[in-house]
């Protein structure tokens, strides 16, 4: 049985994993700089490694309501796949631990961690979508 | 006729001397009454006009006696007269006969008779001034023993008065004095609780600055908490760097596959440590944020028992002036107290002096009273014995205004001749006049005499009359009077005997009820028969006023 390691993160009341194939560095503290006209997912760009970075709220990518706090980690990953593939930041309450998740066991996006559900973020789905 | 002349001659010769004493006493008495008159009193005045007039009677009598008991003598009978007049008190009568002795014999009778009519009108006179006086003094003694009574009633009233108002100043001065003591003791609390006070303004000062120190030092302690606040701040984000660096290593670890596993186990470590780290900051936080409340709680609770130590600081000194103000004033009501007792002490004392002085006074105005009484009482004897000697004075007939039996004689010789005529009022030739014409103005013209009588040899009444502020209330005893027969009077009985004017002693007035002396004479025709009698009360409480 083979086991796959996600980043379990924390937005808002819920926990969510995503996969630490995707996840390039956790940072905090990032110095945000708000877009005129974004929409309510993208909280603002940031800089990483020289880089412009796009920082999305998580939260709200999840269907979570989320107050005028900006959220203090920023979890720089990649999405979708491939060519296609970018690297945004997503703002998270709260980066948890790193654990391993076996895939068969995932139904419906849902994993059960310590008898507690946590959503899985599909990284290469989500950057397709997106 | 010349032996006769001898006769006389021896007899006068043999008299002269006794004559020349009786001239020498009677002038040795007026003397001596004349001497006393300006040395002594009234009263002695009289007793000296008294012995002069007994001791020249005594000695006229003598002499007289000797002259009507020499048979040789023709002048026996006139003598006896002479002394019958003079032992009748007729002194008129004596001197009229004396006037028809030889001329010598009556030249000395005369003078005798004379001098003992000037004595008795003395004694009159002085009588009179002795009575006058007794009743001004009785008047006046009896006006001031009343007065003295009722200054005898005040001053016991004074007294009491006074003993009260002594009874009420000790009273006083003991409240004072009670009260003194009271201001004293209160003044000792007063310094007690002002030593109280100071010392507990001196505790409130050091728990102040106890205060103070507290809130200097939780000051402190908020600073430093604020500080460890500062490193826990650091101290979190140092273990939350270090938990994304484990992350961080992990996620590493896991892209580094097989290779990477020991990394993250590492990694797991460090995280774990890194929770651990976070939890215990966290908790650290939560402890010393109590504790920084709590320090804030004790800061505001310093704070406020700092403001109230400093209120009651200011209410405690605030208290140690008004303290000081009650001492001070305790300290005037005690003296005010001191000097209230002193002063009422010495009240007392002058009031005890006062007292025992109106005590004194209280005494002398009672004895005064009575030693009035008395010479108000001794007045009354007096008056009574000037009464007497009045009394005395008025059986002698004299030429005088005052002589009763004077006036009593002369109204009676004014009738007319017989009874029928006397009430028929018809007026006769040689001037007689009717009985009730002539009472009326006898009764009208004298106001010391309260009724006057007419009454004929039967002792029917022929007219009367009463006195004019006594007729109204008396008219009927005046009618019953005039229908009355009055043979029965003793005035009566002895005017009829003597053919002088009797006296009686005084009696009381049916009418007045005050008492009256009778004075009566019988009015004589030519042959000796009585024809009337003539009869006067007089009032002895108006006697004074004969003659007047």
């Amino acid at each position: 049985m083979s086991t796959t390691p996600y980043l379990l993160v924390r937005c808002g009341e819920k926990v969510a994993a995503l996969p630490a194939a995707a996840v390039r560095r956790v940072v905090r503290g990032t110095r945000l700089h708000p877009l005129p006209g974004a929409g309510p997912g993208l909280i603002g760009l940031a800089e990483f490694a020289g880089e412009p970075l796009a920082v999305l709220d998580l939260a709200q990518l999840l269907g979570e309501e989320r107050g005028s706090s900006r959220p203090p980690v920023t979890v720089v990953t990649w999405l979708g796949s491939g060519e296609e593939r970018e690297l945004v930041g997503l703002g998270v309450d709260d980066a948890i631990e790193v654990v391993e998740l076996d895939p068969s066991a995932l139904a419906l996006g849902t994993a059960l961690v310590g008898g507690r559900p946590v959503a899985v973020v599909d990284t290469e789905r989500l950057g397709v979508e997106a | 006729m010349s032996r006769a002349y001898a006769n006389r001659t021896e007899s006068t010769s043999l008299t002269a001397p006794a004559l020349l004493f009786v001239a020498a006493w009677a002038a040795g008495g007026w003397l001596l009454a004349g001497a006393s008159r300006a040395a002594a009193t009234p009263l002695l005045q009289v007793i000296f006009h008294v012995l002069a007039i007994g001791g020249a009677a005594l000695l006229l009598f003598f002499e007289l006696s000797a002259r009507a008991s020499d048979p040789r003598s023709g002048l026996r009978a006139r003598l006896i007269g002479v002394f019958r007049q003079l032992g009748g008190g007729d002194l008129i009568g004596a001197g009229e006969l004396a006037r028809t002795l030889d001329a010598d014999l009556a030249a000395g009778v005369g003078r005798a008779v004379a001098g003992l009519a000037t004595r008795v009108e003395q004694l009159q006179a002085n009588s009179h001034s002795v009575a006058g006086a007794a009743e001004g003094v009785e008047r006046g003694s009896t006006v001031l023993a009343a007065s003295s009574a009722q200054q005898a009633a005040a001053a016991g009233e004074v007294t009491a008065a006074m003993e009260e108002l002594s009874r009420t100043a000790a009273e006083i001065s003991e409240h004072a004095e009670r009260q003194n003591q009271l201001v004293l003791t209160a003044e000792g609390e007063g310094a007690a609780g002002a030593s109280a006070v100071a010392e507990a303004v001196e505790g409130v000062g050091a728990v102040e600055r106890r205060i103070a120190d507290v809130t200097m030092r939780a000051d402190t302690l908020g600073t430093r908490s604020r500080e460890i606040f500062r490193v826990l701040e650091l101290i979190s984000d140092i273990a939350q760097e270090t938990h994304l660096l484990s992350l961080n290593a992990a996620l590493e670890a896991s892209a580094a596959g097989g290779r990477g596993r020991r990394f993250a186990v590492v990694a797991g470590e460090v995280r774990v440590l890194a929770e651990r780290v976070r939890d215990s900051v966290a908790s650290v936080r939560s402890q010393i944020e109590e504790f920084a409340s709590a320090i804030r709680s004790t800061v505001v609770a310093t704070e406020e028992g700092g403001k109230e130590a400093a209120r009651v600081l200011e209410e405690a000194r605030a208290a140690t002036g008004a303290l000081g103000i009650l001492r001070a004033s305790l300290r005037e009501s005690s003296e005010a107290a001191r000097q209230i007792s002193s002063v009422t002490r010495q009240q007392t004392s002058a009031t005890e002096e006062v007292l025992s002085t109106l005590r004194e006074l209280h005494q002398v105005v009672e004895r005064m009273s009575r030693d009035l009484s008395q010479l108000s009482a001794t007045s009354g004897r007096l008056r009574t014995i000037g009464l007497d000697l009045e009394l005395l004075a008025q059986t002698f007939r004299l030429d005088s205004p005052r002589s009763l039996k004077r006036m009593v004689h002369e109204w009676a010789a004014r009738l007319a001749g017989t009874p029928a005529a006397m009430a028929a009022g018809a007026a006769l030739a040689g001037g007689g006049a009717g009985a009730q014409e002539l009472i009326d103005e006898l009764v009208g013209a004298a106001p010391f005499v309260e009724c006057g009588c007419i009454v004929d040899p039967r002792g029917k009444v022929l007219a009367t009359q009463i006195a004019r502020d006594l007729r109204e209330s008396n008219a009927e005893a005046l009618q019953e009077l005039r229908r009355r027969n009055l043979s029965d009077r003793v005035w009566f009985k002895k005017a009829l005997e003597s053919t002088r004017a009797v006296v009686t002693p005084p009696e009381l007035s049916v009418m007045s009820g005050q008492p009256c002396i009778m004075i009566a004479v019988a009015r004589r025709d030519a042959a000796g028969q009585p024809v009337a009698v003539v009869e006067f009360d007089v009032n002895v409480r108006h006697w004074t006023e004969i003659g007047t």
